[in-house]
């Protein structure tokens, strides 16, 4: 999210003053979880070395993850000489958009849905005017339909609300 | 030269409407295909296989060896207008292709692609008539060992890729090996697939390469949309067919490396089981040994001229084992060699003695698929060009509904789709970060092949390291990456006490 604080954050990143944890720390706190998570059960689930057949199935796997879970500790010790990362609200709001179309989808189907967001961010995030918006809005329903649905076939949801009028 | 009167005979097979017209539409099919993200080439072979069934071999193997050639050019369309990679073996031309197109010279970033990817495959064809069986033979000389030794030379060559901080880079490259690792493993044991079932198939690579680097590019996009000077939209008076021609210049840049690039695609492309995509990416790398007229990265002609003759020369050279040996080069040479025995054909050596007119038809078929996209190619960049007059508010949506759709399609199901939004959270995560993304993606694609090589040669040797040093041509490949290493830190070292006593 935008931080209204953001540069007194990088200021302290930059001084080398107070360690706080920060998104500056995320990313490499993150990889060294998920390397110790490959890893354990990489060495539970299927130990590392057979004498006879060479690597178990986690041998490579528990090979990359202690190389990622070493460079992440040691980025995660460089981070505080970054410049802290700006994070944009709207992005976060388009990826839950995005995640509310996959849902929507189940309700009014999956091309329908997707084109209601092509209509509600050009209206109401862009405010694009009607012209472009219905230019663009009927392309993109030509490209899907002819390419995708009738051309390729691809069995798009048709959503519960149309299946049960159908 | 006995070779090339049957290649001219093969031609002459060739020449009936049936069979040049399935060539046309294959190769139609295939750029479409190629160019839009989420389809991939085996897809389309595949939808194409009833219609190809119901013709006689020699037009129905022309259908799908052009489509199949074809998709090389399509995929480089949206990685350089759009960056996304239609096809994997379109992930190096990204990385010049975008910032070409960036820098106000799409049409030439297009037209530098076609004519590269001609070169390559031009040498990749005339290679396999000159010497296809020699050459498949040799490609049955690379056995799990040595093509284990070629994916470490492939992956240490990502350290060319890695940006300013080496760590960053490397930790890049291990995120995308670790997410290669899973679901089932070369044994079929199913692994890291964390409970989730469509996990043990494994992430799907267009999913992932949408949301990467398309879905990533669109959250930029969102971020820039209101800054006029940083926003990225090009200037319009730049994108007409004049300023799409590539120059003189241009022209001497592009052929030494799509030269020396086709000649490796080549050689690598005909190796069972490797495909365009490595042969693109040691391609590009094979190019950071020579001269360029501006830095690699950066929307260097001679990076788009690498990657994409490399991964024509290999596509066309897959035919090599495939007609020859029998052997598939590919994935997508797997479902033409079983159309192959549903015509009752059989690949192997007998195959030219027995078919002589079909195996030839089938190498000259894709000549003329070469020239025919050659052409289609070119007539199509003026109008695809306009794409970016489109503004940025209406790319927006455009885009993301494009990646939606397309990522559905690649297993009909929501699985895609949600794969693709989490790429695209964690490419823009990484973004943000300045960790490259292109080593996630390319780690990615080669995490696969290196542990099923490596396991395998594990397992031939019962256990023993020793096999990587026992093999001729593994060894040598293992001398050239300490070569390369050691060289690299010689010059960094050099360069450190250099600047030292300046100071």
């Amino acid at each position: 999210m935008e931080n209204e604080t953001e540069p007194k954050a990088m200021e302290s990143g930059k001084s080398g003053g107070s360690r706080k944890i920060d998104a500056r720390q995320l990313l490499p706190a993150g990889l060294i979880v998920i390397s110790v998570i490959w890893i354990y059960k990489g060495v539970t689930e299927f130990g590392f070395w057979n004498p006879l057949r060479g690597g178990t199935p986690a041998f490579m796997p528990i090979c990359i993850a202690t190389v990622l879970l070493f460079t992440s500790t040691i980025m995660l010790f460089l981070s505080y000489k970054e410049v802290k990362p700006v994070y944009t609200q709207l992005c976060f709001l388009f990826l839950v958009l995005c995640m509310a179309i996959v849902g929507l989808s189940l309700l009014i189907g999956f091309l329908p849905a997707s084109l209601l967001f092509v209509l509600l961010w050009l209206k109401l995030i862009e405010k694009a005017p009607w012209k472009g918006t219905l230019i663009v809005f009927s392309s993109l329903a030509a490209i899907a339909y002819g390419v995708f649905n009738i051309w390729l076939s691809v069995p798009f949801p048709k959503g519960l609300l149309f299946e049960l009028i159908l | 030269m006995e070779n090339l009167g049957m290649l001219l005979d093969g031609m002459a097979t060739l020449m009936t409407f049936q069979n040049i017209s399935a060539c046309v539409m294959g190769s139609l099919l295939g750029f479409v295909i190629g160019a839009l993200p989420g389809l991939g080439v085996i897809s389309g072979v595949s939808m194409l296989l009833p219609l190809a069934f119901a013709m006689n071999p020699v037009t129905g193997i022309s259908l799908l060896g052009s489509l199949y050639y074809s998709t090389m050019y399509g995929g480089a369309y949206s990685a350089i207008l759009l960056n996304i990679p239609g096809e994997a073996a379109a992930v190096m031309t990204v990385l010049d292709g975008y910032p070409m197109a960036k820098n106000g010279r799409p049409g030439p970033a297009l037209f530098a692609s076609v004519a590269a990817g001609f070169i390559g495959g031009l040498i990749g064809m005339m290679t396999l008539v000159m010497t296809g069986p020699s050459l498949a033979r040799f490609g049955l000389r690379f056995g799990p060992a040595e093509l284990a030794a070629l994916m470490i030379l492939a992956l240490s060559s990502i350290g060319w890729l890695l940006g300013e901080s080496p760590v960053k880079g490397i930790i890049s490259a291990m995120l995308g090996l670790l997410l290669g690792t899973m679901g089932l493993d070369i044994s079929g044991v199913p692994r890291y697939y964390f409970g989730v079932v469509h996990l043990l198939g494994g992430i799907p690579f267009a999913a992932f390469a949408m949301g990467l680097f398309g879905f990533s590019q669109v959250l930029e996009m969102i971020e820039l949309r209101n800054s006029p000077t940083e926003s990225g939209e090009i200037d319009a008076s730049k994108l007409t067919l004049k300023n799409s021609m590539l120059t003189r210049s241009d022209f001497r840049r592009l052929v030494p490396p799509a030269l020396r690039s086709g000649i490796l695609g080549t050689i690598i492309g005909n190796m069972p089981c490797i495909g365009a995509t490595v042969s693109a990416f040691l391609g590009y790398t094979m190019q950071k040994f020579f001269k360029s007229k501006q830095p690699l990265g950066t929307g260097a002609i001679e990076g788009i001229a690498a990657s994409e003759a490399a991964d024509n020369a290999a596509a066309a050279a897959a035919f090599a084992p495939m007609l020859a040996l029998g052997i598939p080069g590919s994935a997508t040479t797997a479902i033409l060699l079983s159309a192959l025995m549903v015509w009752g054909l059989q690949p192997g050596p007998l195959l030219f003695t027995n078919s002589p007119k079909f195996a030839w038809a089938t190498i000259a078929s894709l000549y003329l698929s070469n020239l025919i996209t050659l052409a289609l190619a070119i007539v199509f960049i003026p109008f695809i060009i306009k794409i970016l007059r489109v503004p940025m508010k209406y790319m927006i949506p455009g885009i993301t509904f494009i990646c939606l759709i397309g990522a559905y399609s690649i297993s009909n199901s929501y699985y895609g789709v949600i794969v693709m939004i989490i790429g695209g959270l964690l490419g823009y995560i990484l973004m943000k970060g300045n960790y490259p993304l292109a080593p996630v993606l390319l780690a990615f694609v080669l995490s696969n092949l290196f542990e099923t090589n490596v396991r395998k040669a594990l397992l031939i040797s019962q256990g023993s390291l020793d096999i990587f040093v026992q093999k001729p041509i593994s060894l040598i490949i293992l001398i050239l990456i300490s070569a390369l290493i050691l060289s690299s830190m010689a010059k960094s070292a050099i360069g450190a006490i250099k600047a030292r006593r300046k100071a």
